[in-house]
């Protein structure tokens, strides 16, 4: 039995040395379906990648693009961007990063089956100019071409070709590719392990290029995917994580009594709306053979018989503000000077819906979405009875996700609901294309649910694609939007709080694109 | 015998076509996946495309058609949203889901059939109605709750077992378990205890009411007549006549807990085959919904043979039949 004490002591010596890293358990709702950069479009699989891969450049933890991978760009003319690498940057294998990873992975992120092509549009492929130069074509002049590019990841040419992984996955491939599992960055983390469902470990990348510069001190990640709210709660009360970015509003009052946690809240960059249907008939049934809701006055009215003071302070928990305007004031082109007026006012909302002729009120078919924005259930309802008040009966239909997509889709419905962060682009151009300009089916206003048309607001929205000047460009965006806020085709509700919960010993910046930026990350050991 | 094998054979055949054909309607009316899969500025070309590359366009009794020819030569196609290969996918959540289950009918066999035994031949009263009590309440909390519960106390006051995950695994191959190390055993307790407290109310109740029924025979008054010792009387002869019924029953929820465990994995983040059910289900990843059922309906229809072959050998008076 001795001779098993000492090696035994021994072993629990070395385990306590290895715990003596600096480990940060970070608990999300969700897992990351594939770790491959360029398959599958969503804010959070980019929040991971982001650790192991990195772009040419990217946004810093105060929301500034800065330079990564590459240390200057320049316009050479107006399609062509040339951008003048970092030199001696390796990959985690240990390949070297040059102009030919560049032209491999911008062809990556563009090729057809890409899933996230559509983040790129305006990219049409790369060239090298000598080992550390490329040029960067775009399809069109056009002003957005640097915050697109920021979502672009770098990989490694050799790497791609020895496993066959030059395409990204996808459906029409019929198999899984390699970058699926597998990673090879220049990112701060490298992963160890995945098990899928189960949990990711990240390491520290021993020769990434800004070691020295960095201000984190985080040696390892564990990465947790719990789906059950309830569940994921127990674990942050039983300390077992350090960092949980999805927690649900109702159980913050709880957590802040914890001391050794603290909660971070803010609102985030994305405004939730209601749409208003703007075609020539309602679902619900006409009034006298017309669409209330196209009468600008019965917009306004409904806007102000909702009390979205009351349901930001009891809904969402007193967590987050009322929207006034359709942008974050984060996102350029945000004009706090043109916001909506349009406070609580029931009387006057009554007055407004009888000048326009529907004082004996209307019926309105409305769809509600679970899961997909935070708290959308209950104040769906809130709407649903500040409407009765007024005598506006709108009947309310809950959905999951994949149904609400098809109704919405094909306009079967009067209010809808709708969340706009205008990610990963940070710019208003996101939320002009999509749900303010005419939709024309080709690209057009693919989300412009009210089908709301406005030729100036198009006019200045086109305009402002090949603006190179930003200050140009953010100036008739700003324009624009203010129009189509008068138009009022949707009715902003309030701001998406972000909520995290960290260890007290964890010193981490929350920022409003909720993106978790470990790599600044601190922990304090005591 | 061979005969009747082969007519069960077939029956299974059908039975299993009917399922998928049944789960692969339903899933027409659970949405389009098309939306989760791309990002907001795809284009409507873009969806379109992508639509047609899926055949979600296609009509469904040829969508179900290709479905069954792929499955047929072993291809169960890709997840829409892992984007890797469903019959892996399902081969990698199946050990963990085997082995809550298997952990959880130990473990309900354990206490259940000495609570049972017990509850049959105990003369303290106070305590008898305490553990029928206890019994009621198992059976009738909900699972989740049951769950939930365990968590509060194990995990956050008391802090003994994880609340979620499975702790590390071993890989052998396609196969991997939990079960060699401290953590994996640490981390399978509380789910397979939350699985297995309904089928331990089960166990105690069925044995306690076998054994009742054989505690009034006549060989058992004999036997005690005969002065034998207590333990010999209630396990060697009383048990043993009173097992039978029970095996059968255990044999048949072992299909049921595989098929609702759910609840269970979703509680605990089990990284099991229910898990990827239920997030197959919210992202309409329907060539894993279609596996799964197929998978546990295969499950569920081998046991069920199996009994009903067992049957056949033990009870000589089904071959005349």
């Amino acid at each position: 039995m001795k001779k098993y004490v000492l090696p035994l002591l021994l072993t629990c010596i070395a385990t306590q040395a290895a715990e003596a890293e600096n480990i940060v358990r970070w608990a999300v709702a969700a897992d990351i379906p594939t770790l491959d950069p360029d398959a599958f479009a969503s804010t959070t699989a980019l929040t991971f990648q982001n650790h192991i891969y990195e772009a040419l450049l990217q946004r810093d933890n105060d929301l500034k693009l800065q330079p990564t991978l590459a240390t200057r760009w320049e316009f050479i003319n107006d399609t062509t961007l040339r951008f003048y690498l970092r030199q001696g940057v390796k990959f985690q294998n240990g390949d070297d990063f040059d102009s030919s990873d560049v032209v491999a992975s911008i062809a990556r992120v563009t090729d057809p089956d890409s899933g996230i092509r559509a983040n790129a549009s305006t990219i049409k492929d790369a060239v090298a100019v000598d080992k550390y130069t490329v040029d960067i074509h775009l399809k069109q002049k056009s002003g957005i071409a640097l915050n697109e590019l920021s979502g672009v990841m770098m990989m490694d040419k050799e790497w791609m070709t020895q496993h066959n992984a030059l395409k990204p996955t996808s459906m029409s491939q019929g198999t899984e590719g390699y970058a699926t599992n597998n990673t090879n960055g220049t990112g701060p983390f490298m992963l160890v392990s995945r098990q899928r469902e189960s949990q990711m470990v990240l390491k520290k990348n021993p020769t990434w290029w800004n070691k020295d510069h960095s201000e984190g001190n985080v040696d390892q990640i564990i990465f947790k995917p719990i789906t059950s709210d309830a569940t994921r709660l127990s674990g942050i009360l039983a300390k077992e994580y350090d960092l949980v970015t999805s927690v649900p509003l109702q159980d913050i009052d709880r957590l802040r009594k914890d001391n050794t946690i603290q909660t971070l809240v803010s609102p985030s960059l994305r405004v939730d709306f209601l749409t208003f249907n703007l075609r020539d008939t309602l679902n619900a049934g006409n009034v006298d053979g017309k669409n209330p809701l196209k009468d600008l006055r019965v917009r306004q009215a409904l806007m102000m018989a909702v009390n979205r003071q009351a349901i930001s302070q009891k809904i969402m928990r007193d967590m987050t503000q009322v929207a006034n305007t359709y942008l974050a004031p984060q996102i350029p082109g945000y004009d706090a000077a043109n916001a909506i007026k349009l406070d609580y006012d029931p009387v006057k909302a009554k007055a407004l819906l009888a000048e326009a002729g529907y004082g004996k009120g209307f019926k309105l078919a409305f769809d509600c979405v679970e899961g997909s924005y935070m708290n959308a259930p209950q104040w769906c309802q809130a709407v649903q009875s500040y409407w009765a008040k007024i005598g506006v009966t709108a009947t309310l239909t809950m959905h999951t996700n994949s149904v609400y997509n098809q109704i919405t889709d094909n306009g079967k419905t009067d209010i809808a609901v709708l969340g706009w962060a205008n990610l990963p682009i940070m710019d208003a151009y996101s939320i002009s294309v999509q749900l303010l300009h005419t939709n024309d089916n080709t690209g057009f206003g693919m989300f412009n649910i009210p089908r709301y048309s406005n030729k100036q607001v198009d006019q200045l929205i086109e305009a402002s694609i090949p603006e190179l000047d930003d200050k140009k460009r953010t100036d008739m965006l700003r324009q624009e939007i203010n129009l189509a806020q008068a138009d009022l085709p949707y009715m902003p509700m309030h701001y998406e709080p972000v909520v995290w919960v960290e260890n007290k010993n964890l010193t981490l910046k929350q920022s409003p694109d909720n993106v978790v930026r470990l790599w600044y990350a601190r922990v304090n050991q005591n | 015998m061979v005969s009747y094998i082969i007519k069960r054979l077939l029956q299974m055949i059908g039975l299993m076509l009917a399922v998928a054909f049944i789960s692969f309607s339903m899933f027409q009316y659970l949405g389009d996946p098309i939306n989760n899969m791309l990002p907001e500025s795809a284009t409507q070309q873009e969806r379109n495309d992508l639509r047609m590359k899926l055949g979600l366009g296609d009509p469904m009794l040829t969508q179900f058609g290709h479905f069954i020819v792929r499955i047929c030569h072993g291809d169960f196609g890709i997840s829409y949203y892992n984007q890797v290969d469903v019959f892996h996918l399902i081969m990698e959540r199946l050990p963990a889901t085997l082995e809550l289950v298997i952990v959880a009918v130990a473990i309900s066999l354990l206490v259940g059939f000495p609570l049972g035994v017990w509850s049959a031949i105990s003369k303290n009263r106070l305590l008898l109605g305490l553990v029928q009590l206890l019994s009621l309440i198992g059976v009738s909390l909900p699972s989740f709750l049951i769950g939930i519960l365990l968590i509060i106390v194990f995990s956050v006051y008391l802090g003994i077992f994880p609340s979620s995950g499975r702790g590390a695994t071993t890989h052998f191959g396609l196969w991997s378990t939990g079960l060699l190390s401290i953590g994996g055993w640490k981390s399978i307790v509380l789910p397979a205890l939350s699985l297995s407290l309904f089928m331990i109310t089960l166990i105690m109740r069925l044995v306690r009411s076998e054994m009742l029924e054989v505690m009034r025979t006549d060989y058992i008054k004999f036997a005690k007549a005969r002065g034998l010792h207590k333990a010999s009387i209630y396990y060697r002869h009383a048990l043993r006549n009173a097992l039978l019924p029970v095996v059968t029953i255990v044999g048949l929820q072992i299909g049921g807990l595989i098929a609702f465990a759910i609840v269970t994995e979703t509680v605990f983040q089990w990284p099991g085959m229910g898990l990827l059910f239920i997030q197959a289900i919210n992202n309409v990843d329907i060539p894993v919904i279609s596996a799964y059922l197929i998978f546990i309906a295969l499950i569920f229809i081998v046991i069920n043979t199996l009994v009903d072959l067992l049957y056949y050998l033990i009870d000589p008076r089904m071959k005349k039949s």
